[in-house]
């Protein structure tokens, strides 16, 4: 017999969330690989070890988009592993952001190496003169993102649907 | 063997002095401080504990410290003083802990030996005297009696059918009776009759002193989880071996520096060789040493600490160790038409005439006093506990023996008679007597015919107060307890009972039954016998021997000289320390007290260094396996060496170093490990590949991501190129990785202390282990932020922190998932699957 999963509706929205978001991230990967092999066809001052860094880089990128549909997946079939490592996630993505936001952590910026260009680039419209990462705006909307995500895993409700449905399968 | 005693003494003079000697008088207080003032005395380095210099040597120069020294030089000769003093600084370290916590056990120990020196009947004015025997002069007139040991050597001046053992020196394990005139030999020992002889080759001159410095205290026997973390170390060193080939080959490859690759080396040096473990394992053993002398227990070999800890079976004599050996006669029972009186006469006058007397025959001397008759002694047959029995000759033609019934007795009644009173408890010795003699010159006599049973003299003995706690005691801590005794196996099982160990009827046998039974039968009674009777020393060595190789680990406890076989078969021998000297110098492990209650303790604070020993171990490997793979990992992608010798010295002290030592000093109290292998080992490869897999990943996104930015700047097209890249984002990788390694051993430590990371209120209940690994990671962390470029590092930015707090706790669960996934549960049983 099939066991029913009684989801609660904040997880289904968390879960399908961080699906979205990821799937925005890793098209934004593909995308930037795609316009910059375009843009750097005719130019040939792409050595080769550069070529490879580019390209491997873009593959860690995409790899580190693809842990929250991981996560996403385990959290709509309510596992307990899921949960916590979505709380580990989510601390270590709102934490440093704050920190950020306070200016107790360098953001990536140009000089301090990370200046991770986005679709958002232009949309932004950030002043090329002063080398200041986008991350820089969207970063309390990260923290509040991240945190909103924290509080509904750590509901102790939530948690015990978690639990329940583990005792349901493993009596 | 029989050596000329004359080649040794000093002058002419000397010699004619040696033949003024009277051997029932000896030197006079002149002549001993003549020859004290002319330097003739028996100067015995003492040595019940290492030296200064082996101390020092033992820890200096080993492998590691010698190959690591060799890197540290070229290190410095290139002009990387800093990475040099770095490196070195956590090796130093190592070392002076280890020999400062060494001399310091080293001084406690030698205290104590003093306790337990050697003391020397002499002859000194007519009168017998204690000595110390640093303090026996030349031509000193030395008594043995059984259980002595030969202090020095020279020639037999008195002898009362002398029976010494040599096998200590020959491996001839047959007694060599001594005649007027032969030699003594030093380390030989008395094993039955009695005799005086002169101290010929004193000091260094003697025979013992080469031998019995080798094989007193301080042997380097390899204990069992010594010899694991021995292999596992030599496997490391072997793997080493083709790591630094490989790690030659990739910097000819890559086209390292000269200085890259050696400071490298010492990276790689620093993460295979667990040096600390090694000495954390000698510290361990010198500190639990001094924390068991405290309970009155003399470790003679270093590593007996961790032996005791092993014990399964317990073997143990039963008149000393269970009883208090101090035999009273309770009765005597006349046989036949003897009346008691001449039954009392004839004790009276076996014991009166006797050479030397035992605990039994002193007993039966007190109860019976002075013989009336005026009979004299013709010959005697000493006792030996091999033979069972022993007798004297005397001048009217008659043969008094005295021995075990069923040797002695001829009828099956009295013999029947005499096991009833065993089953009391009772040590029943029989009294027969015959008027035939024996042959003296053969070398074991047969006991004369015609023998009459005149009675049985009962013996008692009670147990020892606190025998019946200590047996429960050691019962608790599934220790097997077995009584091997050469009394009556009726009195040996009732004692047994007595004291609380639990004897089925089917698990008592005879030396006469073993004796029949083929070697397969005989092993299985070795190891499910609870009592053994009537046993002979040799006997006794066969069970212990059987015992174990049937992969028992088997502790003996003994006082006598019979036990001394037994005791060099025994994996773990312990003495008593008013039993012989000889069982005292062959034992692992003295009780000072003579009271066998001091050993549950010490085994318990054997245990306890156990633990201490298998926690410091599981964090070594941990860390070790987690920074070899990551090195691995990152040459597989062709990455820059992921770790600089400064964050090598960071990460070992903050989560190795100091942790050993809140653990080696009792500050903490880690969780019980129970089993090398699967505790220890298994643990540390799993934790180690997970630690490596977030280092590692760590790593690359680090250096990736920072690349992704380097490679395109805004709005523009500058490309950097891959040197400046490669140096800038190294920094930052190495930073990431470094702290990640950090946390994820913080989590091992607190796991290995009862900490669970999602278990809040365990914080509080091991509040220690908690702030103690905040501290010491979070200071290792900051000071690295501090001063990244004395740490050749980058501060972390913002993806850098996200890293290192995702990639640490995440990997840490998900070992503790697969820990707890049916596929480790069952991992034992598919790993012995073809």
């Amino acid at each position: 017999m099939k066991h029913k999963i009684k989801r609660p509706i904040s997880i289904t929205i968390l879960a399908t969330t961080m699906v979205s978001t990821s799937l925005l991230l890793i098209i934004d990967r593909v995308q930037n690989f795609y316009i910059y092999r375009l843009l750097e066809s005719d130019v040939p001052l792409v050595e080769a070890s550069s070529t490879n860094l580019q390209v491997v880089s873009g593959i860690a990128f995409l790899g580190f988009g693809l842990v929250p549909i991981f996560l996403a997946i385990g959290l709509w079939h309510l596992k307990s592993w899921a949960r916590f490592l979505s709380i580990f996630l989510f601390s270590s993505v709102m934490f440093p952001a704050i920190a950020t936001c306070f200016g107790w952590v360098s953001p990536p910026s140009a000089t301090k190496l990370l200046a991770i260009p986005t679709v958002f680039d232009d949309a932004l419209s950030v002043n090329v003169k002063e080398p200041v990462s986008r991350l820089m705006i969207l970063n309390p909307y990260i923290a509040i993102g991240s945190a909103i995500a924290l509080a509904v895993l750590l509901t102790p409700a939530i948690g015990k649907a978690f639990r329940t449905h583990y005792h349901a399968k493993n009596p | 063997m029989s050596q000329s005693t004359s080649a040794n003494t000093p002058d002419l003079p000397a010699i004619a002095a040696i033949k003024a000697i009277n051997p029932d008088i000896g030197l006079s207080d002149a002549e001993v401080s003549d020859r004290k003032r002319r330097g003739d005395i028996n100067v015995v380095v003492m040595r019940s504990s290492r030296t200064y210099k082996d101390i020092f040597k033992e820890n200096v120069f080993t492998l590691f410290n010698v190959t690591f020294g060799v890197v540290l030089v070229l290190m410095m000769a290139l002009g990387q003083f800093t990475d040099a003093i770095f490196s070195g600084f956590s090796v130093f370290m190592n070392i002076l802990v280890g020999v400062a916590q060494e001399i310091q056990a080293k001084l406690t120990l030698d205290k104590l030996a003093l306790l337990s020196v050697q003391k020397v009947k002499v002859r000194r004015d007519g009168e017998s005297l204690e000595i110390p025997v640093g303090e026996v002069v030349r031509d000193d007139l030395i008594e043995l009696n059984p259980g002595d040991r030969a202090p020095v050597d020279g020639a037999v001046l008195v002898s009362q059918n002398v029976e010494m053992d040599e096998s200590l020196l020959t491996g001839e394990s047959d007694p060599v009776a001594k005649q007027i005139d032969d030699i003594v030999l030093s380390g030989s020992f008395c094993l039955a009759g009695s005799c005086v002889f002169r101290a010929d080759k004193i000091g260094n001159e003697s025979y013992a002193v080469k031998l019995s410095q080798s094989s007193r205290v301080y042997k380097r026997v390899f204990t069992p989880l010594q010899k694991k973390i021995d292999v596992l170390v030599e496997i490391f060193i072997l793997v080493l071996i083709v790591a630094a080939f490989l790690h030659i080959a990739s910097s000819l490859n890559s086209g390292r520096t000269m200085v890259d690759t050696i400071r490298y080396a010492s990276v790689i040096i620093n993460s295979f060789v667990p040096a600390g473990l090694i000495l954390s394992i000698s510290v361990a053993f010198a500190i639990g040493a001094v924390e068991i002398s405290k309970r009155r227990t003399l470790i003679q070999k270093i590593n007996a600490v961790d032996s005791m800890n092993s014990v399964r079976i317990l073997c143990t004599d039963k008149t000393g160790t269970l009883t208090q050996n101090k035999l009273v006669v309770k009765e005597i029972v006349p046989l036949g038409d003897t009346d008691e009186d001449s039954l009392r006469e004839l004790i009276a006058l076996y014991t009166n005439l006797m050479g030397s007397q035992n605990s039994s025959a002193k007993a039966m001397a007190i109860f019976t006093d002075k013989p009336r008759s005026q009979s004299q002694l013709v010959s005697e047959v000493p006792f030996s506990s091999s033979r069972k029995w022993g007798a004297i000759a005397i001048d009217i033609g008659t043969t008094i023996m005295v021995g075990a019934p069923e040797v002695l007795f001829t009828s099956p009644e009295t013999q029947e008679q005499a096991k009833q009173y065993g089953r009391q408890g009772l040590r029943a010795i029989a009294v027969v007597t015959s008027e035939d003699s024996f042959d003296t010159s053969e070398k074991n006599p047969a006991l004369p015919n015609n023998r009459r049973d005149r009675g049985l003299v009962l013996l008692e003995d009670s147990l020892r107060p606190d025998v019946i706690e200590t047996i429960a005691e050691l019962q608790n801590k599934n220790i097997r307890l077995k009584v091997i005794s050469g009394d009556s196996v009726e009195t040996v099982t009732s004692i047994a009972r007595q004291a609380g160990i639990a004897v089925p009827d089917d698990a008592v046998f005879t030396q006469k039954i073993l004796e029949e039974m083929d070697s397969s039968t005989f092993i299985r009674a070795a190891t499910s016998g609870a009592v053994f009777g009537r046993i002979t020393p040799d006997m006794k060595r066969r069970l212990i021997s059987a015992m174990v190789k049937r992969g028992g680990y088997v502790g003996m406890v003994g006082d006598g000289v019979n036990d001394v076989p037994a005791f060099k078969e025994a994996q773990l021998a312990i003495a008593m320390n008013d039993g012989a000297q000889i069982s005292k110098d062959v034992a692992d492990i003295v009780l000072l007290d003579n009271n066998l209650s001091a050993l549950p303790q010490a085994f318990t604070a054997g245990d306890e260094i156990k633990q201490k020993i298998l926690s410091s171990a599981l964090l070594y490997l941990t860390k070790n396996i987690m920074v070899i793979l990551t090195i691995s990992f990152a040459g597989f992608v062709q990455l820059p060496f992921p770790i600089e010798p400064r964050h090598m010295t960071v990460l070992t002290m903050a989560v190795v170093g100091l942790p050993t030592i809140w653990i080696a000093f009792g500050w903490l109290k880690p969780r019980r490990l129970e089993n090398f292998l699967r505790d220890v080992l298994g643990y540390s490869a799993i934790a180690g590949i997970f630690g490596a897999i977030a280092m590692t990943t760590g790593y690359v996104f680090s250096y990736y991501i920072s690349g992704w930015a380097l490679l395109r700047i805004p709005n523009s097209l500058t490309m950097l190129n891959s040197d400046t890249f490669q140096s800038i984002a190294k920094g930052q990788a190495q930073g990431v990785s470094t702290i990640i390694g950090c946390i994820f051993c913080l989590f091992v430590f607190w796991t290995l202390t009862n900490i669970s990371v999602w278990k809040v209120q365990t914080f509080a209940k091991n509040s220690i282990a908690a702030i103690l690994g905040v501290v010491s990671v979070a200071l290792s962390i900051v000071s690295m932020l501090v001063f990244p470029t004395f740490f050749q590092m980058e501060v972390p930015d913002q993806f850098g922190w996200a890293m290192i707090i995702f990639l640490p706790t995440s990997s840490y669960y998900l070992l503790r998932m697969l820990q707890s996934s049916k596929l480790f549960r069952h991992l034992p049983r598919y790993l012995s699957q073809p």
